[in-house]
């Protein structure tokens, strides 16, 4: 599976009213937040907050699919739907992946704003 | 064209908060984002919105809590709330927030034609609802209107129903039959009430004209016993200022003397006493009495003069040529029952101006200062007592002053007997001077001086069994038309007891 899909990257801009620097501008504030939502996911580790986990799982399903990376889109609700009654076993591993995976979202994103 | 409607998006997520904004703005609305709950509510409760676009899962205060304080605010209840929501996982949210009242709901990742659908279905309801609850409203207005005009005569301004009258539909016909309705009954109530008021106020000049005359009458009786005009005047005042704060302590209306009340009652006392009353004095050992009775007919037009000067009263020709005819009929009976000569010193009359002055000054001050909650007999004490307290000097300056003595045998009795019959008569004139002052204006009552001066001609008539000339009766005719011409201060809506009540009750 590719890392990020263009043709959601071209929908979300015509979804936003065909401005180029307003998706440029969105796909900045989206890897902001995405940074914090992955620090935000080992914090819920750390302190075992379940809540706080399944809710940072939430936020990136939704954003990862509007940004074209199904991957993360997907690894994300695997997570938040395991996270329903308290941290799963694994959450550690899905936690790591899901960060490996946001990297190298959050590479091609920054070369696609760039080109 | 429309204007642009204003949609409020509510998400705790910055990247969908702004791509939310962003493909809403695209459509063409005006949009405002709240990052959290709180927020919102604030937000909702400051601006006027008409879609609001929630996220449900949010921390602190999720989607559902800010539902339930919009639709229980009644203010906020009937903007439309389309939720934003990831289906696969929150199905069972997106049925409980329809339950609550939304309207709609999106998915998070949502197609901008579907964005656009449910948006438009929304403002459409939104509008449709606007417009029934606003029928409504004047549905429910015109009811409050046919209730007041139920109630009798009203002023149409304060039906409430302008902005209606402008409808092209049934309710803009019923608007502006009511409109139409309440102006007429207005109108027709005011002129009626106007014209009772009228009628009351000449009435009550006449009572004035009756009372003051005599005073006239008791002051020559007065001055036959003692000839110390005087020193007749400061018991004649000190009288006076006992009847009324007898009459004000009894009816328990005896106001507290302020210094604002204090400056007042002197500048009145100041204005009748000293150049009213003791002008008239001074000038009558010079002058004829009939001239001193056509000078103090000038009240009327200083008055006149005065409060289309100051703006405090409406200035008509019709009013100033009802001072004309009334001061003809004045001057008439004057030149036919005194005997007139040559003025052998003009520069007399001039002084003699000073006591109309006087008495212009005192209906003007009493119109502008006089606080309409003291008590008008109140009032004519305190300024009685400062009238005795500005005539002291005088009196003793001119060696004036005047021992009562009950003695019967030296005329005494007589004399005390007029001076309190004067002092109750000026108490009683100047009380109802001050009311028609206050009810039907400065240039209404200014006339009173026409009467008094006729009152007078009539008491001596009465008492001393004189003839009426009968171009006085001409006269008398020409003295009604002036009061009419002249009319009283058009306020009937200031007195109207309907339109009080009915604003009190609103």
């Amino acid at each position: 599976m590719e890392v990020i899909d263009t043709r959601a990257l071209e929908q979300l801009q015509e979804l936003i009213g065909g401005d180029r620097d307003e998706l440029v501008e969105l796909v900045q504030t989206f890897l902001v937040e995405g940074d914090d939502i992955v620090a935000d996911m080992s914090s819920a580790l750390e302190v075992t907050d379940a809540d706080l986990l399944r809710r940072s799982a939430h936020s990136l399903k939704a954003s990862a699919q509007d940004f074209g990376a199904p991957k993360l889109s997907t690894l994300s609700a695997t997570l938040e739907s395991a996270c329903k009654s308290g941290i799963p076993d694994g959450a550690v591993e899905q936690v790591s992946e899901i960060a490996n995976q946001y990297a190298a979202v959050r590479d091609e994103l920054q070369t696609y704003i760039a080109s | 064209m429309r204007n642009k409607e204003k949609i409020l998006v509510v998400d705790d997520q910055a990247t969908q908060r702004k791509k939310m904004s962003l493909a809403v703005t695209s459509l063409g609305h005006q949009v405002e984002s709240a990052s959290d709950g709180k927020e919102a509510l604030l937000m909702l409760r400051a601006g006027s919105f008409d879609l609001i676009l929630l996220d449900i899962l949010m921390p602190d205060m999720d989607g559902f809590d800010v539902m339930e304080f919009v639709k229980k605010d009644p203010k906020l209840r009937d903007i439309p709330i389309i939720v934003i929501s990831a289906l696969d996982s929150e199905m069972s949210s997106v049925v409980k927030a329809i339950e609550l009242g939304a309207q709609d709901f999106l998915s998070k990742n949502f197609d901008p034609i579907l964005l656009k659908a449910r948006i438009d279905s929304s403002l459409i309801k939104k509008r449709a609802r606007d417009k029934e609850r606003e029928y409504f409203n004047q549905v429910e207005r015109l009811t409050d209107a046919a209730a007041i005009l139920e109630t009798g005569h009203i002023n149409p301004d304060k039906l409430n129903l302008q902005d209606m009258e402008h409808r092209d539909d049934a309710l803009g016909n019923l608007a502006r039959v009511f409109t139409s309705m309440a102006s007429e009954v207005y109108e027709r109530e005011r002129k009626l009430s106007q014209q009772v008021r009228t009628l009351k106020s000449i009435g009550l000049l006449f009572a004035i004209g009756v009372v003051t005359g005599l005073g006239v009458v008791l002051s020559r009786i007065a001055s036959i016993e003692s000839p110390h005009p005087f020193g007749n005047v400061l018991w004649v005042n000190t009288v006076c200022a006992l009847v009324c704060f007898g009459s004000a302590f009894v009816r328990g209306k005896m106001p507290k003397l302020d210094n604002r009340l204090l400056s007042i009652v002197f500048l009145w006392a100041l204005f009748t006493a000293l150049m009213g009353e003791a002008v008239v004095f001074w000038v009558a050992q010079h002058l004829q009495a009939s001239y001193i009775a056509l000078i103090l007919v000038c009240e009327g037009f200083l008055v006149f003069a005065f409060a289309s000067i100051i703006k405090i009263e409406k200035a008509t020709l019709r009013r100033l040529l009802g001072f004309v005819v009334g001061a003809t009929g004045v001057a008439m009976v004057v030149l036919a029952t005194q005997k007139t000569g040559e003025i052998s010193a003009i520069h007399w009359a001039l002084v003699a101006l000073l006591a109309p002055l006087g008495y212009a000054l005192r209906s003007i001050l009493i119109t502008l200062k006089l606080p309409d909650d003291i008590d008008m007999v109140a009032a004519t004490g305190w300024c009685a007592t400062a009238s005795v307290l500005l005539m002291l000097p005088l009196v003793f300056i001119t060696n004036d002053f005047v021992a009562l003595s009950l003695n019967t045998s030296s005329g005494g009795g007589m004399l005390v007997l007029a001076i309190i019959l004067y002092g109750v008569v000026s108490a009683t004139g100047v009380s109802m001077r001050v009311h028609l002052i206050r009810t039907a204006g400065a240039v209404f009552s200014s006339q009173s001086s026409f009467v008094i001066t006729f009152a007078g001609i009539a008491w001596s008539i009465i008492l001393l069994g004189e003839r009426l000339p009968s171009v006085a009766w001409f006269a008398l005719v020409l003295l009604v038309i002036g009061l009419l011409l002249v009319g009283p201060k058009d306020e009937a809506e200031a007195n109207d007891p309907v339109s009080t009540r009915i604003d009190h009750e609103l």
